[in-house]
């Protein structure tokens, strides 16, 4: 057949590509891993860390418990807060159709702040305790509420969308919401009991590091079944990429499909923001540099990649940001996860002023 | 006819302007679009072309009466239904970041495979041929961010020629195009619905590649009476020049084209000689501003000359000669305004 030809040619192309790519992110997450959970203010050997978490015997006693109550937590919890923002910026971009969007600059975290804050300090009763001992359904309560919050925000950045259109004016708009939500935060931290105020202080910070068993059991489960459920939706989110009006043409219900991600964005964004507080940057440039390195915007890649992709750089950027046992001094996650994604931010916009420079409108 | 694969029945187009007030645009619309039918649906700005369009693809309600698509009425069909059966080019400007011509042509295959959209031998022989039919196969391997407007277009066209759709709807295809590939879009269309029963309807400001190629033009008037017919009888019968009367053209009936009305006022002038040299020393004549005549006073002989037109002009005021029409031009309007 004549047009046999550049199938072909595509297909031997990028065939390597995908595979390599997903190989090396594999890796990439598995060392970060082993690494955190091996260094810090006791080292442990990756070998080590690695049989311990299979079942093997430790070489100290000690070792166990330090690889799995101390530090297995946060490795998983990063794991899943990465992966979980990473496949929410993948999303957010093509629901907004706007290559800068993401969880953390379009003010979705922050309502999951203001929402998980109304629930820890408007709720009367109780009293200080329950922040101490916070018990499962207070936990359910608070990320319920920073979902709900998410959601809310989200739909209100879209309505926005829709009428401004610009990429970077919906960005501004997006920062706008964020200082009001932290401004209303704010509000309510002032005239809140001081009692209570511990339970928020996890949200301005953005960490893995603070993460309990506990909490982890409504992380984990919640990030992983929904990132993994993510790829279902890789086929409309394609036709999206086209536009509304294409895609609706092409056999989708593109409202339902919408409310389906925005659905997704708000729980990966709500449950991260809920345990983890507003960890920036890494929904913005995973995506990009995933579709980068595949050099395809094809969500039944780019969703599983950019997961990987995730959690590689939340494992990291932990890494570097104090859980190495080289500095006594913990840094911010964010001012790593900035060093990573600001750049990304000013590399979108250069190439796509250059790209609309070329081909008038 | 039973054989239309689009049919609108008494269908009233028009947009909900707000929530209980409706703008009907156009009333008590028939239409048949048969397999392998090129149409055209032309008429001035703001007659009403999109919003027909748009009734006639199901986005959006009609007023009244019923659009049927291969025997279902439009509404009901879900959109999956849809985009089997029928596809559709828009001028939307597209942005999707890495993806090649290939991999977006594949995304036409969406309304026929599975949930996670994996193609199977037949869905990659649909999609090769779309490339071929869309004269798009050599762009296969390029970034679509990369390719100008022209190629995206043929792209665009492979994509919705890959739902294999008995429809194929294009809003103004040639807007973005410059002449030649205009007359290529044109001939693409064309030998798709010789070869293929796909039926195409497009919308188009291009009057005169319409009526050319089109089989059949559906014309809405500036005053919303809408029209469908052969180009030809349509020309014969007078119903292209006024649809587009007032509009700063008109309809030249003998050329079949449109031309710039112009603005001067028109001297008669008989022009004869050889069939060639007169054919354009009339243009020559027309676009100075005068009016050929057959029974006119002032004269212009004219004759082929090896590589120029010889001409004797006689006119009440003066007579000249010369070769060339760019000296022919000049005399005329200084004569004109004399």
């Amino acid at each position: 057949m004549h047009g046999q030809v550049p199938r072909t040619i595509v297909e031997k192309q990028t065939a390597w590509r995908v595979p390599v790519v997903f190989g090396l992110l594999v890796v990439v997450v598995v060392l970060g891993f082993l690494l955190l959970i091996g260094q810090g203010s006791v080292a442990i050997p990756i070998d080590e860390v690695a049989s311990i978490l299979l079942g093997g015997e430790p070489a100290r006693a000690v070792h166990e418990t330090i690889v799995f109550d101390a530090r297995l937590p946060k490795a998983l919890t990063a794991v899943a807060a990465g992966a979980a923002l990473a496949v929410g910026g993948a999303q957010m971009q093509t629901l907004f159709r706007n290559p800068l969007a993401d969880p953390f600059v379009l003010g979705v975290s922050s309502g999951a702040t203001l929402g998980a804050a109304v629930v820890i300090l408007g709720t009367a009763g109780s009293g200080a305790g329950w922040l101490g001992g916070l018990d499962a359904i207070g936990r359910f309560g608070v990320a319920g509420a920073a979902v709900f919050g998410a959601a809310a925000t989200l739909l209100l950045a879209l309505l926005f969308a829709r009428r401004v259109g610009s990429p970077v004016t919906v960005l501004i708009v997006g920062v706008m919401f964020g200082y009001l939500a932290g401004a209303m935060v704010d509000v309510l931290t002032y005239y809140a009991d001081p009692e209570r105020l511990r339970g928020l202080a996890q949200f301005s910070r953005g960490t893995v590091r603070d993460v309990t068993w506990d909490e982890l059991r409504i992380v984990g489960p919640v990030c992983f079944v929904v990132t993994l459920a993510a790829p279902f939706m890789a086929k409309p989110l394609n036709l999206l990429l086209l536009g509304e009006r294409y895609a609706s043409t092409m056999g989708i219900e593109v409202r339902r499909v919408q409310f389906l991600t925005l659905i997704s964005v708000a729980v990966l964004a709500g449950v991260t923001t809920a345990f983890c507080g507003g960890i920036g940057f890494v929904g913005l440039a995973a995506p990009h540099l995933v579709r980068g390195l595949l050099k395809t915007s094809d969500h039944r890649v780019v969703l599983p990649a950019a997961a990987l992709l995730g959690a590689a750089i939340v494992l990291v950027a932990e890494y570097l940001a104090g859980g190495n046992g080289l500095t006594d001094t913990a840094l911010p996650l964010n001012s790593i996860t900035a060093f990573i994604g600001a750049p990304v931010v000013l590399w979108v916009l250069l190439r796509r002023r250059q790209e609309t420079a070329q081909v008038p409108t | 006819m039973s054989d239309a694969v689009l049919r609108a029945h008494q269908v009233d187009a028009g947009y909900r302007s707000s929530r209980r007030s409706h703008v009907t645009i156009l009333r008590e619309v028939d239409i048949e679009l048969r397999p392998g039918a090129l149409v055209c649906l032309l008429g001035p700005n703001g007659a009403g072309k999109s919003t027909l369009l748009r009734t006639l693809v199901g986005a959006q309600r009609p007023m009244a009466g019923t659009v049927e698509l291969g025997g279902h009425n439009i509404q009901h069909l879900d959109p999956r239904g849809r985009a089997q059966r029928l596809s559709v080019v828009l001028t939307d400007r597209i942005d999707v970041g890495y993806l090649s011509a290939l991999e977006l042509v594949r995304l036409g295959r969406s309304p026929r495979s599975g949930r996670l959209a994996r193609l199977v031998a037949t869905d990659h022989e649909v999609v090769d041929w779309a490339l071929d039919a869309a004269g798009a196969t050599d762009l296969a391997t390029r970034q679509v961010h990369e390719l100008s407007d022209g190629e995206r277009q043929r792209v665009m066209i492979a994509r919705a020629l890959a739902q294999e759709p008995d429809v194929l709807v294009l809003d103004e295809p040639t807007a973005f195009l410059d002449l030649t590939r205009r007359v290529e879009l044109m001939s693409l269309l064309r030998g798709l619905t010789a070869t293929t029963d796909l039926a195409v309807l497009m919308s188009t400001h291009e009057l005169e590649l319409a009526l050319r190629h089109a089989d059949e033009i559906w014309l809405v008037h500036p005053d919303r009476h809408f029209q469908c017919g052969a180009p030809e009888d349509l020309a014969f019968a007078g119903d292209i020049g006024r649809a587009y009367a007032g509009t700063g053209i008109e309809f030249d009936d003998e050329a079949g084209t449109f031309t710039v009305r112009n603005p001067r006022n028109e001297l008669p002038i008989r022009v004869h000689g050889d069939e060639r040299a007169t054919r354009w020393a009339t243009r020559a004549v027309v676009r100075a501003g005068w009016q050929p005549e057959p029974t006119a006073d002032s004269t212009l002989d004219v004759a082929s000359g090896p590589d120029a037109i010889r001409w004797d002009l006689r006119t009440a005021g003066l007579s000249a000669r010369g070769t060339g029409c760019s000296a022919l031009v000049e005399h005329l309007r200084g004569l004109d305004r004399c």
